[in-house]
């Protein structure tokens, strides 16, 4: 790898033995893919938010950091915290997350504690080189943005927000952003997370280009978010939707797709939960990737007047959360009795089932990848399970 | 019975042996490690990734032989710490390998001076030279995975 005089002397110790390592990172890491130099970033944004107590080695480098007074270069956004304040048990296990917290905010992040950064905290533009972590959040940046990320690991990410460089491959470049898979949709009712769960599955790290369906902004988060937990997808196209797929002959690069797959509803249909097992859980989850104040007003409108059937809990972007606790639906969705929450809903529950194994149902292809003991269900299943969906 | 050489490319270098444990199916290493039975104080490296037909299986001082790696940007977390407190695989032979399968192992050199090879080899005939519980050495100097297969595998495989 080609440093400039600059780098050269970072790696040397000009900043001290603990930048010099965090140089190293960069330089190991790039040289893995063969990347010729290091580019400058326009922002980070960094997943490791939980202490989580079993971990070490990332918690001491951070402390290292901390310690040598090294600070971001490039604005730094953080993910959503996990929900301390949430029960007992929480409490204990993530003793040390106020410290942890205070860490990551010494090296002078952003503290919006929130995945959906590219909402309004940390918004890139298209073409922008970032040096991003949180798989969610890439897929949106690199698919709907045409920003460009790696899919960047906890530690390197904050290796590149002290740095303001990532090594360039992978996704940064052109060559590797095209179309690989081309997915055709036989679908009369959509159901982007489940389908994002699909796609991940049988893409795995390749691109997939669906033909043309009219995502909102939070289908797109949903099921990008699906496809890079099934799969390891970096980047995903929809013809005539986001910005590097106008037309699939675009999209492919003027190439021809190597597959062609097409997407049934039975399909969508085989990853859900059968009535009784989605009537049978213990309790439902919404909201990961955290819920936007759009999806939060459209959901909470069926909770109004009613009572759940089941504990119910929304997890929302901080932001959004400040914002829709002044809606008078915020004390309807109260008096239904749903939990609102601001962390994300797979470090609390992880622990919280992981000690009573109770079932959670859930609308999200994300967290029915990550959580054990989690069924799927579309929205309008899970609304139906929580007793709120008019018949 | 005969010892097969198959030539690889060295992402990280090192020399490891072990028994082999293999899957055609991509690894999802958060989903599979971040789960409790993993963190009480028993050093388990078991996969708990019910999505996963591993699930339940120990990973520690095995060779793991897989196609490639999935999910959460949290996969150098787990890999970190499996590979500086020496209670993760032996050696990571992948088929295409990725950046996040690497980071783990690349902090964990940089900042403990401890790490494991991963080498890639991309022919699927991988899958029918080596079984779960093959011996396997993988030698990151030479680039080469070695192992000895029996006369009607190695037939099997041409």
């Amino acid at each position: 790898m080609q440093l400039t005089a600059e780098q050269q002397a970072i790696l040397d110790g000009s900043e001290g033995d603990v930048m010099a390592r965090c140089m190293q990172t960069l330089v190991q890491y790039g040289s893995a893919f063969s990347a010729p130099r290091l580019v400058p970033i326009k922002s980070a944004h960094l997943t490791g938010s939980f202490k989580i107590f079993f971990y070490t080695a990332y918690y001491e480098i951070v402390r290292q950091l901390v310690d040598a007074r090294v600070t971001v270069k490039v604005p730094t956004t953080l993910n959503p915290r996990p929900g301390y304040d949430y029960k007992l048990h929480n409490r204990l296990i993530f003793k040390s997350q106020k410290w942890h917290e205070a860490q990551l905010e010494a090296l002078g992040i952003t503290p919006n504690y929130s995945c959906v950064c590219y909402r309004d905290v940390n918004v890139p533009e298209y073409g922008d080189v970032l040096g991003w972590a949180e798989s969610s959040a890439i897929i949106f940046a690199n698919s709907v943005i045409g920003a460009r990320s790696n899919r960047n690991s906890i530690m390197v990410d904050i290796c590149q927000a002290v740095t303001g460089l990532t090594p360039e491959f992978g996704y940064l470049l052109d060559e590797n952003r095209k179309g690989q898979l081309l997915v055709k949709l036989d679908i009369d009712e959509m159901d982007a997370p489940a389908l994002g769960f699909l796609i991940g599955r049988i893409a795995v790290d390749r691109n997939p280009i669906l033909t043309h369906y009219p995502f909102t902004w939070s289908e797109l988060k949903n099921m990008g978010a699906a496809m890079a937990s099934s799969g390891g997808v970096t980047m995903f196209g929809v013809e005539g939707l986001t910005p590097e797929a106008p037309d699939l002959d675009t999209a492919f690069g003027g190439g021809e797709p190597e597959e062609v797959v097409t997407i049934t509803q039975d399909d969508l249909e085989s990853i859900r939960a059968d009535k009784r097992e989605q009537h049978d859980s213990a309790m439902i989850a919404i909201g990961c990737p955290q819920m936007t104040l759009e999806e939060t007003v459209e959901i909470s409108k069926h909770f109004v007047g009613k009572k759940i059937a089941k504990p119910v809990s929304f997890h929302l972007m901080p932001e959004a959360a400040m914002a829709f606790s002044k809606l008078p639906l915020y004390q309807e969705v109260l008096n239904a009795g749903v939990e609102v929450y601001r962390h994300c809903p797979l470090a609390g529950l992880s622990l919280r089932i992981g000690i009573g194994k109770k079932d959670v149902l859930t609308p999200s292809g994300k967290l029915y990848y990550y959580l054990e003991g989690t069924r799927y269900g579309s929205l309008e299943q899970v609304l139906d399970a929580a007793g709120v969906l008019d018949s | 019975m005969s010892e097969t050489t198959l030539k690889c490319k060295v992402v990280i270098g090192g020399n490891a042996s072990g028994p082999a444990l293999v899957t055609r199916q991509p690894i999802n290493f958060t989903a599979a490690m971040c789960k409790v039975p993993n963190m009480v104080p028993s050093k388990r490296a078991e996969i708990r990734d019910a999505h996963h037909e591993l699930f339940r299986q120990n990973i520690r001082d095995k060779v793991l032989v897989f196609p490639s790696c999935i999910g959460s940007t949290h996969t150098g977390l787990v890999l970190l710490d499996l590979v500086s407190l020496e209670r993760g695989p032996a050696a990571l032979i992948v088929q295409r390998n990725d950046s996040l399968l690497i980071s783990g192992v690349v902090l964990s050199d940089v900042w403990f001076g401890k790490k494991i090879p991963v080498v890639e080899y991309a022919g699927d005939d991988i899958y029918d030279l080596i079984r779960d519980g093959t011996e396997v050495i993988v030698d990151g100097g030479r680039g080469e995975i070695r192992f000895a297969v029996s006369e009607a595998r190695a037939v099997a495989a041409d």
